[in-house]
């Protein structure tokens, strides 16, 4: 009997929220029914009216036991008007007075805690954020304050919510940890789970004007990240599937699963993490000194992309629409391509070639400097155009060596492979080689069986915990050394790995010899900071990059036709070009002169760079009067034509 | 107006070069595959066809070689189009039984004089 009423108040207490309140009047009930009792013992007799704070104004029967009572428990403080009264009545009084302190005890508790239950549930998102025209992001992780940097570097005042399943304490932690105010009173964070339409509705999805989702979980075995990031993207499409909901943008871990994700998102821009940071990280082997390039081009503040109609001059060539645009570079055409459902998609073509005539309904593609308005000088006609000559020689690595694996790593060796117009010898330096080989192997097989052909993988046991000597290989043999972020170790920070090896490596060049270029990828932009007397030639800061183009495109759509160009495999590539590949002659160098010599090797000059190493300038989409400054020894940064095949 | 057949596995340079075949007012159609394409042949009879080598499922040296064997399809003209540095691929391409050849990237002068050479 006595286990059933306990478990029928368990049931009660933790199925119903009002019972709590139920069960306190009920006992106050009793209380003050037990202190009525008091009449019996002479509430009303001539001494106990003499106290002050007994009175019999209704004729001393029920209704005056009954105030005296709820008085005693409701206000412990009155016992004490009872002087005089006779003992008994005292005693009533006294026991009425203690339960009452526990009754008043008890609700105030209950009162608190609900009170503190609500604010904790406001705190973990569940309260409805009543705002419109917010940023939300879906998820977190090591690419958050990045994020947030670069918007709040934008000065935008809008509303930013965080939604993820780290607790908000977590979030503030890793956003003070890269220095960003935890108090920033445009931040909303709450915990919760993006997968869920109830949510995601409370947070205001379908009001705000852009939401970008981050894979949850912080790498190698978190496999279900992208998973969450296609449902979250399912969601959001069905939530009100006739309105035009916000700008969304997506990351994307894994390119296994970068198709599935376009199908679940037809429409919104996709960032495929393992595709950017294999692309930059090859085009910077490839080119030394190319990071900084990629950094002013993902750079939020300082470029602009922008379309310009080409109505004004239908019919002209692209190589003289590049030199109509006078206070702009042009770097390709973009039109909107109807498909077979009707709808329109757009297409961006970089670089397109020379002879390229442009349609009123083309859109010319243009870097512009932020605010600056584009000026269209029709009559402006490209110069000695001769026609196709020759190709530019594309750099070409034979032999790479890559430590530390991530899941970056099959798409970094299959766009190695992609890039070598030669058989490429890739040797893997990580703990577990073998089966990261294996595993590696079977990844080409799959999904690029083409290359497998064309490259050999070669393990080596690398182990920074056990075992990490370098004397068995011959490391200045190499065309280029790359070092990933591995975050494998819950314990160890991938950065501090990264400097590790790289300090290994600078043991072994006290030993004579000189190391092949060094590309690593970190997670941290303050970690360059502190590398910056090594022997790095180029750092790819993997958060920054995803970041910054995951802002760009959520904010600007049509970006990511020009981003999926630019970093495709084997699609159009940007290189460096000495001065003198371009013939020049004498000391006058001129834009209009250089451009029309590009031509013929089918380039696009976008900007130049002067100087070599940490001190380099880099400049994109320059003013066409500085070209005259540039030196012979200077190089030009072109988007080369594609690698056709 | 001369009826062409693209047979061109990647989707830029499909939609870059049917683009401007198109507004010089050509007829065009796509095939992404050299399988594709010959079916393309038999039921569409293109004027000409510019036949990308590098594809998949059949590649473009087998397609042509493959029409070129077929007494309906072997008098439909195709111009092979094959990578600019890649000088063996012409010869292959030649050899297969294509009747001209060009490289990628399209000089479009170059490529209609030679359409309307056929």
């Amino acid at each position: 009997m006595l286990r059933k009423i306990r478990y029928l108040l368990f049931l009660s207490l933790t199925t119903r929220a009002v019972f709590p309140y139920l069960l306190l009047i009920f006992v106050m009930g009793v209380v003050v029914t037990f202190g009525m009792l008091s009449y019996f013992a002479g509430l009303f007799s001539e001494d106990a009216l003499r106290a002050e704070g007994i009175d019999n104004l209704l004729g001393g029967k029920v209704i005056d036991s009954f105030w005296w009572s709820l008085k005693h428990v409701l206000d412990p403080g009155s016992f004490s008007e009872n002087y005089g009264a006779p003992f008994e009545v005292i005693i009533f009084a006294l026991i009425n007075s203690i339960f009452g302190l526990v009754l008043t005890g008890g609700l105030i508790g209950l009162i608190v805690n609900s009170l503190q239950n609500a604010l904790e549930l406001a705190k973990l998102g569940a309260s409805n954020i009543v705002e419109e025209g917010h940023l939300i992001i879906l998820g977190w992780n090591r690419k958050g304050p990045s994020l947030l940097r670069q918007f709040f570097s934008l000065k935008n005042s809008q509303r930013v919510v965080i939604l993820s399943r780290s607790s908000p304490e977590e979030v503030k932690t890793s956003l003070k940890s890269e220095g960003l105010s935890k108090r920033n009173q445009q931040l909303l964070i709450l915990k919760g789970e993006a997968t869920s339409n109830a949510v995601l509705d409370r947070i205001g999805v379908s009001k705000s004007a852009h939401v970008i989702i981050l894979a949850e979980g912080l790498g190698h075995e978190d496999a279900f990240s992208d998973v969450n990031t296609i449902n979250s993207l399912m969601r959001i499409g069905g939530l009100q599937p006739n309105i035009k909901g916000p700008n969304i943008s997506a990351e994307i871990v894994d390119a296994e699963r970068l198709g599935i994700a376009k199908i679940a998102s037809t429409t919104h821009p996709l960032v495929c993490t393992s595709l950017l940071v294999s692309k930059t990280m090859v085009q910077c082997a490839r080119n030394p000194g190319y990071a900084s390039v990629y950094k002013k081009l993902f750079s939020i503040n300082e470029l602009d992309f922008e379309l310009v109609p080409c109505g004004k001059i239908d019919g002209a060539l692209f190589a003289d629409a590049c030199l109509m645009v006078s206070n702009a570079t042009v770097i390709g055409v973009s039109w909107d391509k109807k498909l077979e459902d009707g709808s329109l998609k757009r297409v961006t073509a970089l670089n397109p070639e020379p002879d390229y005539d442009l349609a009123g309904d083309d859109q010319l593609v243009v870097i512009n400097r932020r605010g600056s308005r584009v000026i269209v000088n029709t009559e402006a006609k490209a110069k000695n155009r001769s026609g196709l000559t020759e190709l530019s020689e594309r750099p070409n690595l034979n032999k790479v060596i890559i430590f530390s694996s991530n899941p970056n790593l099959p798409a970094i060796v299959s766009e190695l492979a992609l890039n070598s117009s030669s058989m490429i010898n890739i040797t893997i330096a990580c703990r577990k080689a073998e089966t990261v080989v294996d595993n590696l192997r079977d990844w080409i097989s799959i999904n690029n069986p083409t290359s497998i052909n064309s490259l050999t993988l070669e393990p080596f046991e690398f182990d920074l915990t056990q075992r990490w000597s370098l004397d068995e290989i011959d490391i200045f043999s190499y065309d280029s050394i790359l070092i990933l972020a591995d975050e494998s170790e819950a314990n160890v920070d991938a950065d501090s790995s990264t400097a590790l090896i790289l300090l290994i490596l600078e043991g072994v060049v006290k030993r004579g010899g000189t190391l092949p270029p060094i590309v690593v990828e970190l997670l941290s932009s303050k970690t360059r900071s502190v590398l910056k007397n090594s022997t790095i030639i180029d750092s790819v800061i993997s958060t920054e990059f995803v970041s910054s183009m995951l802002l760009q495109v959520v904010r600007n759509p049509f970006l990511e036709s020009i981003y999926s160009e630019l970093l495709s495999a084997g699609g159009i590539e940007m290189g460096f070009r000495q001065l003198d590949n371009f013939s020049i002659e004498g000391t006058h160098i001129c834009y209009s002169e250089l451009q029309s010599r590009a031509f013929e090797k089918n380039e696009l000059i976008i900007g130049y760079q002067i100087g070599d190493g940490e001190n380099a300038i880099v400049e994109l989409n320059p003013e066409k009067e500085a070209f005259k400054n540039l030196n012979l020894q200077d190089k030009l940064i072109v988007l080369s034509q594609q690698l056709y095949t | 107006m001369k009826k062409i057949l693209i047979v061109e596995d990647n989707e830029m340079n499909r939609d870059m070069l049917s683009r401007r075949l198109l507004r010089k007012g050509y007829d065009v159609k796509i095939a992404v595959d050299g399988e594709e394409g010959l079916k393309q042949m038999k039921e569409y009879s293109p004027d000409v066809v510019l036949m990308d080598m590098g594809l998949p499922v059949k590649d473009g040296w087998t397609a042509t070689t493959e029409a070129k064997a077929d007494p309906v399809l072997s008098k439909i003209p195709i111009i092979a189009l094959t990578a600019h540095a890649l000088e063996a691929d012409k010869i292959r391409a030649m050899e297969a039984g294509a009747d001209e050849f060009d490289t990628k990237p399209v000089n479009l002068s170059s490529l209609l004089e030679k359409i309307e050479s056929f």
